[in-house]
């Protein structure tokens, strides 16, 4: 993980809330750490729309919300 | 007491269309209506009739915004929340509800500020299956009709007696209305205020990052995270996280 955190490695964050809320605050405690980190303006929709590449999350590694089914 | 007697003239009309505001996220007063509805029928208005009008109204107001949260997803409840003094505090201390005491939250979300809208349309962006919905939001909301218009009912007499001291009080409920709403204002403010320790962190549209990669050099390592909360995924695809270089 701390590879990852060096200046010259680029993270962008993306996530789906309202005005990016959780990638600003990730993104904050990040910056805290002298991360080069960087927010998607608009999340992932933004992102979709701009034409990025998408692909499914694989079933492991999904996490479902509690489903009342 | 006016606005009992607004309930007593026009009584169904006005207790079904405030209800159902009410219950797809208007900010009305629910319980006054349900109050001065049972009040209202001293004098001419049917309690038989106007419980199951009231009632019928919510829930139709409820079903409304279930659909819209089972198809929308989070993005109807981002709405609703917009308001709020913390949009994003409301959705997830809502979704809280839900995620510890379960199914059985619509029994009484109607009692819970804040709550009450919210519950219908996170039930159908949790996937809750209708027929469950609908009937435990139908017992909720029969319990929270048949509470406030029974004690308007009983307390009516106690009701006009509030009304003429709300009408003598006037200027200094005024007042404090005028308080409460400044109040409000600088909340906001303040909230404002202390997301300005965000502004440092840049933003970038996804075009731009798009052509950002496409200019990479080999040498360089760039890392796309996915940091939605809750371990949400939205419906359908997503992007993974990349790493370049």
């Amino acid at each position: 993980m701390r590879e990852f955190m060096a200046p010259e490695c680029e993270i962008y964050l993306y996530c789906s809330c309202v005005r990016d809320t959780t990638s600003v605050r990730v993104a904050h405690m990040l910056r805290q750490e002298n991360c080069n980190v960087h927010v998607i303006q608009g999340g992932l929709k933004a992102w979709i729309k701009a034409g990025g590449e998408v692909e499914m999350v694989p079933e492991s590694d999904v996490e479902h919300l509690p489903r009342f089914e | 007491m006016e606005w009992v007697g607004v309930i007593a003239h026009h009584g169904y009309a006005v207790t079904a269309i405030v209800m159902f505001l009410a219950a797809v996220g208007l900010p009305l007063p629910m319980s006054i209506t349900l109050l001065a509805a049972g009040a209202a029928s001293l004098h001419g208005l049917r309690l038989e009739i106007v419980l199951p009008v009231a009632w019928a109204a919510a829930v139709a107001g409820d079903t409304l915004l279930y659909f819209g949260g089972r198809y929308t997803g989070w993005w109807l409840l981002a709405g609703m929340c917009r308001i709020s003094m913390n949009p994003e505090q409301c959705i997830f201390s809502s979704a809280g509800y839900f995620y510890r005491r379960g199914p059985k939250t619509l029994l009484f979300a109607k009692f819970i500020p804040g709550l009450g809208p919210l519950a219908a349309p996170l039930a159908g962006s949790l996937n809750m299956r209708f027929r469950r919905f609908l009937r435990l939001d139908a017992a909720g909301v029969a319990l929270y009709c048949c509470l406030w218009t029974i004690a308007g009912f009983i307390f009516s007499p106690f009701l006009q007696e509030i009304a003429n001291w709300i009408e003598r009080a006037g200027h200094t409920l005024l007042v404090i209305v005028i308080v409460l709403g400044l109040g409000y204002v600088l909340g906001i403010a303040v909230f404002t205020l202390r997301a300005r320790r965000y502004r440092k962190i840049e933003r970038i549209p996804a075009a731009s990052l798009r052509e950002r990669l496409q200019a990479l050099t080999p040498d360089k390592v760039v890392i796309i995270a996915d940091v939605r909360s809750h371990g949400y995924y939205d419906a359908g695809c997503s992007a993974s996280r990349t790493r370049f270089g």
